[in-house]
């Protein structure tokens, strides 16, 4: 038996305005999670994507957007290139 | 029936960080809070902080993100750069993998005015039975 993806069909599910919604949806709960002085930012990329931005001294301090991310399932790492 | 649980991660990591870096930094300091009377001045600390766990692994393993900070009087990142570089490298008992996380964040606290610098790892740990 062998397997082959089907890269289209992949594409179609990633680019669906389900999975945006998603993205969307973790994007405003980590958001939420981390409190006061919190920017969430949704775009689209060649697919959705949210970002989550708080001042430096509070993830350094306090772990705000780290522990924002655990909470909502989501481990944060370093972007691969 | 022993039941299995979590174990402190943070506390192994600091527990190692301070036996491996005691030689090569005398005056460093490291814990998992703090101290209360830290203040510009004073000297450097290294905390060691578990920062929550997405529960994917549970009930055979945790795998909390860990954050590692330095607190110095004045930029210095020495202190992270090694730790970033030990964790990443070496095997620590009890736990079974630290992958990275963030890369070094710096910043300053406007309490005290020291200068911080931050990273995470984030850790596998297997749950075990308490002895």
């Amino acid at each position: 038996m062998t397997f082959k993806p089907d890269h289209h069909g992949m594409e179609e599910v990633l680019k669906s305005a389900g999975v945006a919604a998603e993205i969307h949806a973790l994007g405003k709960r980590v958001g939420d999670n981390a409190g006061d002085a919190v920017w969430v930012d949704h775009y689209t990329t060649d697919r959705a994507a949210a970002s989550v931005t708080i001042p430096a001294a509070r993830q350094a301090k306090h772990g705000t957007l780290t522990k924002a991310a655990s909470a909502a399932g989501l481990e944060v790492k370093a972007r691969s290139v | 029936m022993s039941e299995r649980e979590p174990r402190d991660v943070a506390r192994i990591v600091k527990d190692w960080l301070k036996a491996d870096l005691a030689t090569r930094f005398p005056t460093l300091s490291v814990a998992l809070e703090l101290p209360a009377n830290w203040t510009l001045g004073s000297g450097p600390v290294l905390l060691v902080e578990d920062d929550g766990d997405t529960m994917g692994m549970w009930p055979a393993a945790t795998s909390p993100t860990i954050r590692v900070t330095s607190w110095t009087s004045g930029r210095e990142l020495k202190y992270v750069h090694a730790a970033l570089t030990r964790l990443l490298t070496q095997r620590i008992p009890g736990i079974a993998k630290l992958l990275p996380g963030t890369g070094i964040l710096e910043a300053r606290d406007d309490k005290t005015r020291g200068d911080l610098a931050s990273f995470t790892v984030r850790a596998r740990a297997r749950t075990a039975v308490p002895q």
